[in-house]
């Protein structure tokens, strides 16, 4: 058995002068729920068709379960749903799943019996959509048939990209609970988004792409705790701004008895200058990974 | 796993399929039937008296076969019928460019479906489009013997050389829109190219016909070796033709698989 479900190795896609991917190493092991993050025209989507096989690298490769991925085998055990669900529209969507799941190797057998319709129905599918033609879907049915389609013969891989554009917040949730269900079985997930508080939700390990480049990769956690922190501190006697006028922290709110901060990095000498006044209450809100996403984006723009 | 692929295709081009098929046994039926008349009241070769003796010098190695038997097998070569026939060919040839082009080939090629595989599937469809419209002209031209009266019998069975050619012509210029296809973005360029070609291929023969100067230029276009009527007149299979037919399907279609299998889809 192969040591990581997915491995790219100095994974390269040039469009001439353009970089789509600029060597992407990165390895995903069994039962990792990952999170792909970056802006749109990051590199999200090529890295994702390059994985499958879609689009060949200008340089590098990728394998997925210790196969290459230009090996039709690999894909068997893959659960793919892309940024643009275009399925085709004279199929119901009850034939539409048919057909995917009819897409399988020699020999391999087919969906489990009812995992089908537990899929769609934890997606709000109901008969009446599956009888409808694809094509007289609303673009929320669609995504939900090509989620249904990714998940219906529970691979082993998931590869997903922005899975909940067009979707209702109750159905979004139900596709936070299908990702979160597949990293408790074992599941490796690949989860594409540019909303950060999707992948917060469900993921264990993040990876920040920009202009082409990985310019992030590290666990949930740990980007917590190198994230920039709120602090709310409520003192007992008016505060002057300048004793908390400190390097790596900024002042978001300040009236006198309180100040909301942002503090990046060590705190100890916030701490030592906060220790000289009264402090008579203070909060460290939920920290905002939006915060430290938000910073990667502002970075100093990638040489190309 | 192809034929899940060579169904789908089959189930949404069987409209098309049928239309085509019935239109073309409906067009060959009426043709004979019409040149029967005629050569019952005038006879055909009198039709070729009324041309300019320029016209008939010019077209002298066609005129030769005007006949009853003639004009029964120049239905499997008339615009019309060549028209509807290459259409489904060029429509089914660019097949998967129109699905690379809608995104749905992603979702396809996403599973463990090989590229070739996929392309087997639009194969098919080229070959079953290159099946049914010879056969259909052939089931047209054996329902019109069989409506008219004739001094002497004709069987249809004659008309079978045409066919294969016709069968020839239409997988020779499949497999050149499957490669003029195999690279493209979009399903119009894909069209466009076939379109081209195969109008520039019978314009290239016609004029070479007709222009001693250029007429080693027939030789190029797959039209050349298309003659449905000295097919059915003379006892000899056209295999040279069939043979260079052949050699073009296969040619094209082995680059167009390689070029497919290599691209960004």
């Amino acid at each position: 058995m192969a040591e990581f479900v997915l491995e790219a190795s100095d994974l390269t896609k040039r469009y001439g002068a353009a970089i789509g991917l600029e060597g992407l190493t990165l390895t995903l092991a069994r039962g990792e729920v990952f999170g792909f993050l970056g802006p749109n025209g990051a590199g999200k989507t090529t890295t994702i068709r390059l994985l499958l096989d879609l689009i060949r690298p200008t340089r590098g490769g990728a394998r997925l379960f210790g196969l290459p991925a230009r090996d039709p085998r690999a894909r068997a055990r893959v659960g793919y749903l892309p940024d643009v669900v275009a399925l085709d529209g004279r199929f119901t969507g009850r034939e539409t799943l048919a057909f995917f799941d009819t897409l399988r190797p020699k020999g391999a057998s087919p969906s489990i019996p009812g995992r089908r319709d537990e899929i769609c129905e934890r997606l709000g599918l109901s008969a009446r959509d599956l009888d409808r033609l694809v094509r007289d879907d609303s673009r929320g049915t669609r995504q939900k048939i090509g989620l249904a389609a990714a998940f219906q013969h529970d691979p082993d891989l998931l590869v997903l990209d922005e899975p909940t554009t067009s979707l209702d917040p109750l159905t979004r949730e139900a596709v936070f609970d299908l990702l979160r269900g597949a990293g408790r079985a074992g599941r490796t997930v690949f989860h594409s988004s540019h909303v950060l508080s999707e992948v917060d939700r469900t993921c264990t390990r993040v990876g920040i792409v920009r202009e082409g480049r990985l310019v992030a990769l590290d666990t949930i956690d740990a980007m917590r705790r190198h994230s920039v922190r709120r602090m709310v501190v409520v003192f007992g006697s008016a505060v002057p701004a300048e004793d908390l006028a400190l390097p790596g922290v900024e002042i978001v709110e300040r009236d006198a008895h309180r100040a909301v901060l942002k503090v990046s990095g060590e705190p100890d000498a916030l701490l030592k200058a906060l220790a000289r006044h009264t402090v008579r209450d203070l909060a460290f809100p939920e920290s905002d990974l939006e915060e430290s996403f938000a910073a990667f984006y502002r970075g100093p723009r990638v040489e190309r | 796993m192809t034929p899940a692929l060579v169904l789908r295709n089959l189930r949404h081009q069987r409209r098309m399929i049928l239309a085509t098929a019935a239109g073309l046994v409906a067009f060959e039926t009426l043709l004979t039937w019409a040149s029967a008349q005629v050569e019952r009241n005038a006879g055909l070769r009198a039709l070729v008296q009324i041309l300019p003796p320029a016209v008939q010098d010019m077209l002298a190695s066609q005129l030769a076969y005007v006949s009853f038997p003639g004009a029964v097998a120049f239905g499997f070569g008339h615009p019309v019928a060549l028209a509807a026939s290459i259409s489904f060919v060029i429509v089914a040839a660019t097949t998967p460019v129109a699905e690379l082009e809608t995104g749905f080939l992603d979702l396809v090629l996403a599973r463990p479906v090989p590229r070739r595989g996929y392309l087997v599937a639009s194969l098919a469809s080229v070959a079953l489009g290159s099946l049914i419209a010879p056969a259909a002209l052939l089931a047209g031209a054996a329902l019109g013997l069989s409506l008219v009266d004739l001094p002497s019998e004709l069987p249809w069975t004659r008309y079978a050389r045409s066919a294969v050619e016709l069968g020839a012509l239409l997988l020779g210029l499949g497999g050149c829109s499957m490669l003029l296809g195999a690279g493209a973005k979009r399903r119009g360029t894909a069209i466009g190219r076939a379109v081209g070609f195969t109008l520039g291929s019978f314009f290239l023969d016609f004029l070479a016909q007709l222009r001693s100067e250029i007429r080693w230029a027939q030789y190029l276009s797959p039209f050349h070796y298309f003659r449905p009527v000295p097919a059915a007149i003379t006892p000899e299979l056209p295999l040279v033709s069939l043979i260079a037919l052949g050699g073009l399907f296969l040619v094209t279609t082995a680059i167009a698989f390689v070029v497919f299998e290599r691209r960004d889809i």
